[in-house]
């Protein structure tokens, strides 16, 4: 837990590093390139995956991921 | 932490609108505040630090002696949503991608990082080189509707309950129902983006040119104004199902990929554009209001019938930003399945602080199950002497009253001869309603006092009602509220009374705030005074601000509030300053008025 507290803490400072270096403008090229290339690659598939999904009858679903245990409880997802 | 040692625990709510912090020792709640409240920006959404080390000090502990702090979502579970939204949406949903990824980034992906820095400055330790340490204790992460529930179901008095939690949107769940045995609370299914009922009313609030996320309840206050003509349209707009779930259309909303919250397929489903902040609000935007509400309430009675039909029990908690639709629940309390219904006061997101660290309480002591909440007067005091010592250095001119008992007597005199009062006393509410102790309080009879306090004091739009405070015996008398108590003024009811036209709305309903010794004896006493003159239990409670304020903090924001305002008195604990007895316009020099943006 310790050493990935430590890698979180490394990432921020390393993509505020990032974002002050490259600036306002580099960064929305970066974001933008991420967008088209990565989030457009999975946008795709997405697609085909709705393409053979049925319609729903009902909109409410099973809440499975409750944390019940401290440990449960500490992490971000 | 010993076995005997008592469990303090840490809850905060920030960075998305209406932070706030709250301290819980083993599982009472001891103090919360909303983070507005000391910085004086509305709806302020950053990390509640003045609020934080206000609970702190009201607990008389340090941070180093906390159990945990307990954040009120799960963030990571947001940021998967956001993703998914965006691969659903390219590529039009570019440029949110864009505004959203650059807070994410730069802030709401390192929460953990940031919460441990921030709260590391505020302890104020520093290691050899002079720089503050990060804090080092637990942080707890509770999902938000779970945090939502947990604040509704552990404050309520029931052993067990259904618990239905309605809001915008969590990290997923937009709407979930949860079940509460004893000291378990267990959610059992959800409703999930982007199918909301409070982004429909939302979207709704943003089509009627008001501020989403602030605006809803102006839209609440405006639909008795109008006639619902319009509901056929708005159910158009989504698919009910049977079981009361619904699912909203995507191309009649476009909160999913764009800045705004209505597609242009909306406007032209409605046939007019949306309506501009400062343009005029027609007959026709309040038939849409009334529309919207009729929709919403029965959305709503639909939810809880299903919860009902699902879960069977006799008691139902709610919670989500949408419970703070009065004219909903008390449609709910009225006609729907559930024999009794407990609605937390602060039932929006700032509520997120206190479910959170009361889940988290429930993990580590399951046995345990007590009132969490015994008053919602959990927010600061000021004593009579700092008061006295402010209004001396000031040079304000000011009463001084003995005795609450004498105070009570006098505030009921001065309400009794038609005086505006700003009622100033014990600690403050937590929550978005003022209930007694930062209000704003007149006499109903008086028809004119409507628009006085609405113009001249709250400088506010004119459709705006005021809500009753009434005394609780005498409840019943003046509302029809068929012996449901509403003290956190969270249920409308028709008033049987013909002559308190201040406090009825166009549709003979009031928001109502039932008073009782047990939950504020101070307030209680002053109507009570009040009716003893006068024969009428009834005042105008509005919270003590003006527009884009909020609610005032300590005796210098109450002060500073009185002066800019048309008002005729203000009650500062025991001390009574009269308007005519000071000059405003020199205290306005003196003193630097913030200037408030409109809501």
């Amino acid at each position: 837990m310790d050493s990935l507290k430590a890698l979180g803490s490394k990432l921020w400072d390393g993509w505020m590093w990032f974002a002050e270096k490259v600036g306002w403008v580099n960064e929305h090229i970066f974001l933008g390139i991420v967008y088209f290339i990565f989030i457009g690659i999975y946008a795709l598939i997405y697609d085909l995956i709705l393409l053979f999904k049925s319609k729903p009858k009902t909109m409410w679903r099973a809440f499975e991921h409750q944390p019940e245990t401290l440990e449960a409880l500490e992490k971000q997802f | 932490m010993t076995e005997k040692s008592p469990v303090y625990l840490l809850g905060l709510a920030c960075f998305y609108h209406d932070s706030s912090a709250c301290i819980t020792k083993d599982g009472v709640v001891m103090a919360a505040a909303q983070e507005e409240r000391f910085t004086r920006l509305k709806h302020d959404e950053n990390f509640p630090e003045q609020a934080i080390n206000y609970c702190l000090e009201e607990a008389g502990i340090t941070l180093d002696q906390l159990s945990g702090v307990c954040f009120y979502e799960k963030p990571l579970w947001k940021f998967e949503r956001l993703l998914l939204t965006y691969i659903q949406e390219w590529p039009r949903g570019f440029f949110s991608f864009l505004k959203a990824m650059r807070a994410w980034l730069s802030k709401k992906l390192w929460m953990e990082h940031i919460i441990r820095k921030e709260l590391g400055a505020l302890s104020g330790v520093t290691n050899k080189k002079g720089k503050s340490v990060d804090f080092a204790g637990k942080i707890y992460y509770v999902p938000h509707h779970l945090s939502h529930a947990a604040s509704t179901y552990y404050p309520s008095d029931f052993s067990n309950a259904t618990v239905l939690t309605v809001d915008g949107v969590g990290e997923w769940s937009t709407t979930s129902i949860a079940l509460g045995e004893g000291s378990k609370l267990s959610l059992k299914e959800e409703m999930v983006f982007p199918d909301s009922l409070g982004l429909l009313y939302s979207a709704f609030t943003y089509y009627l040119g008001f501020k989403v996320n602030s605006g809803e309840y102006k839209v609440m206050g405006l639909a008795p104004y109008g006639e619902a003509k319009y509901t056929d349209e708005i159910w158009q707009l989504l698919d009910v199902f049977e079981d009361g779930s619904f699912c909203l259309k995507p191309e009649f909303f476009a909160y999913r990929y764009g800045l705004r919250m209505t597609s242009s397929k909306f406007v032209k489903h409605f046939g007019k554009p949306v309506r501009k902040a400062d343009e005029e609000l027609t007959q026709w935007h309040k038939d849409m209001a009334a529309s919207l509400q009729q929709v919403a309430e029965e959305l709503m009675l639909k939810l809880v019938e299903y919860a009902h039909g699902q879960y069977g029990g006799k008691n139902l908690c709610l919670s989500g930003g949408v419970a703070l639709n009065c004219v909903a629940n008390g449609r709910i309390v009225r006609e729907g399945p559930f024999e009794k219904v407990y609605i937390f006061p602060a039932a929006g997101d700032a509520g997120g602080s206190v479910g959170a660290a009361l889940y988290v309480d429930s993990i580590i002591k399951p046995e345990r199950k007590v009132k969490s909440v015994e008053t919602i007067y959990l927010g600061p005091e000021f004593s009579n002497k700092t008061i006295e010592s402010f209004l001396q250095e000031s040079g304000i001119k000011f009463a001084k009253i003995d005795s609450d008992n004498e105070r009570s007597q006098k505030v009921g005199e001065l309400l009794a001869a038609n005086k505006v009062i700003g009622l100033f006393q014990g600690r403050m509410e937590f929550g978005p309603r003022a209930l007694g102790n930062r209000s704003i309080i007149a006499d109903p009879r008086q028809s004119e006092n409507w628009k006085r306090v609405n113009i001249k004091i709250k400088f506010r739009e004119d459709f705006r009602p005021f809500a009753p405070s009434v005394m609780a015996d005498k409840a019943q008398e003046i509302f029809d509220l068929r012996d449901v108590e509403s003290p956190y003024m969270l249920l409308t009811a028709g008033t049987k009374a013909k002559d308190l036209p201040a406090i009825t709305h166009v549709n003979n309903s009031a928001r109502i705030q039932t008073v009782s010794p047990k939950d504020n004896k101070p307030y209680y006493d002053v109507i009570s005074a009040f009716n003893e003159i006068t024969g009428c239990p009834v005042v105008i409670n509005t919270s003590f601000n003006v527009r884009g304020e909020p609610i005032v903090c300590d005796h210098v924001d109450a002060f500073k509030c009185f002066i800019r305002t048309d008002m005729d008195i203000l009650v500062l604990e025991n001390f009574i300053i009269n308007a005519e007895e000071i000059d405003k316009e020199f205290f306005k020099t003196k003193f630097e008025l913030e200037t408030f943006a409109d809501d």
